[in-house]
């Protein structure tokens, strides 16, 4: 998750940097700093700890020495696996519309 | 490597490079863990939801081959430089930023873009300081795959795609195999397949089986690498679990390391300001950017909703 997290922000940067220089022509001033600073990173700290949050929450998930923890455990199983049904149900529904969903690298090279 | 990660590189990589990371990434498994028992049962396949984000298993050492090929081709990467310390150059209306390493060299530039890890120097110079460490000390090992025969005595769940299996006390085991392209059509035992694991061992249960918290023991960071696979094979006798302990010991290790978990909590977009504030001099300078764990450093977990 944090590797996935870290080229994600380099992705962006790459984007930005590139941007920055040519539209300044090189001229980095300390506003033109401050002013993609502040792009880059209300962009990436919203994305970045919500995954931070879900790292700590997926871990709890298994504590289960106690009564408390041990319930909870297996009740989010129970709604995965409903949740599994229903998704099913949706994505079956939704391929007689939009066709069947492509591949993980396919999607990511239609970006 | 999920799509956020294939998305960077797809955006930073050159054509043959990202050829190349798309031949690396492992096929031959399911794409989501499953959860399983301590016998390595399946109790739910994280996968059966269609919603799961998908992954891809790629060799980390391979990876960083292939990122480094430009890098080195155009003689613009510098191994073992570790940051001291810097300033800001003011000479005019722009600022410069000048990094000063344990070495003694020196860099100048317009920006420093901090992408150095966890453990940051740099968070802690800038004054951002949002990194703690959590209560899971984790143990990570990469075993190559001899035989054929060490993948199909490994249990059915993981010869199917990555496991994880709760310990208990906050311990968690991760155990994935790893199956590149594969290059002979008839079999799915691919010469250089691998196994990986890692466990992730609650600080408290560590302390109370083994006598001590690793962060103690191994703090200048040498660490004897049998001691460390014998320090697993210890923690896991407490667990009870014949099959975890056989897939510990599949064959033998090729590299094992210690971590402790980091994470850290989600600084305001003014933290440069505050930082400044409470540290003046050079802290909070706009220019050093962060990315990845210097700033939004997390537990490295296996299952995410």
């Amino acid at each position: 998750m944090g590797g996935n997290q870290a080229l994600r922000d380099a992705g962006s940067l790459s984007q930005l940097l590139p941007m920055m220089v040519k539209e300044n022509h090189g001229n980095i001033t300390d506003e033109v700093v401050q002013k993609n600073l502040l792009t880059y990173e209300k962009e990436m700290i919203p994305r970045g700890f919500k995954w931070v949050k879900a790292s700590e929450e997926g871990h709890d998930l298994f504590d289960t020495d106690t009564l408390g923890g041990k319930v909870k455990f297996w009740m989010i199983i129970s709604i995965m696996r409903i949740v599994k049904y229903v998704a099913l149900f949706i994505v079956l529904f939704t391929q007689i519309f939009s066709g069947k969903r492509k591949s993980l690298i396919e999607r990511v090279e239609s970006i | 490597m999920g799509q956020d990660g294939l998305t960077g590189l797809r955006t930073c990589l050159q054509e043959p490079e990202w050829d190349s990371v798309k031949h690396k990434l492992g096929r031959g498994s399911k794409a989501a863990p499953q959860i399983c028992d301590r016998q390595f049962r399946q109790i739910f396949d994280l996968g059966s939801l269609l919603t799961y984000p998908e992954s891809m298993p790629i060799q980390r050492g391979r990876l960083r081959e292939t990122l480094l090929v430009q890098l080195e081709r155009r003689k613009m990467i510098h191994f073992s430089k570790v940051v001291k310390t810097y300033e800001i150059i003011r000479e005019g209306p722009m600022q410069q930023i000048r990094l000063v390493f344990e070495d003694g060299t020196d860099a100048v530039g317009d920006l420093v873009i901090a992408a150095d890890g966890s453990k940051s120097v740099l968070n802690r110079l800038t004054g951002l300081r949002n990194r703690h460490l959590t209560d899971v000390r984790c143990l990570t090992a990469r075993i190559n795959i001899t035989r054929p025969e060490i993948v199909q005595s490994l249990p059915q769940t993981l010869q199917a795609g990555p496991v994880m299996l709760g310990l208990g006390a906050r311990s968690v085991c991760f155990s994935s195999l790893y199956l590149p392209a594969l290059d002979d059509p008839k079999s799915i035992y691919h010469k250089s397949s691998t196994l990986m694991w890692a466990l992730a061992v609650g600080a408290d249960f560590w302390k109370q089986t083994l006598g001590y918290d690793p962060e103690d023991e191994y703090e200048d960071g040498k660490i004897d690498q049998q001691e460390l696979l014998e320090t697993a094979l210890d923690l896991s006798e407490h667990w009870h679990s014949p099959a975890l302990r056989s897939v510990l010991i599949a064959d033998p290790i090729a590299s094992i390391g210690y971590g402790a978990f980091r994470s850290s909590s989600k600084p305001s977009l003014t933290w440069r300001r505050e930082a400044h504030a409470r540290f003046g001099g050079d802290a909070g300078a706009d220019r050093i950017w962060f990315m990845g764990d210097s700033i939004h450093a997390m537990t490295r977990n296996f299952i995410h909703f």
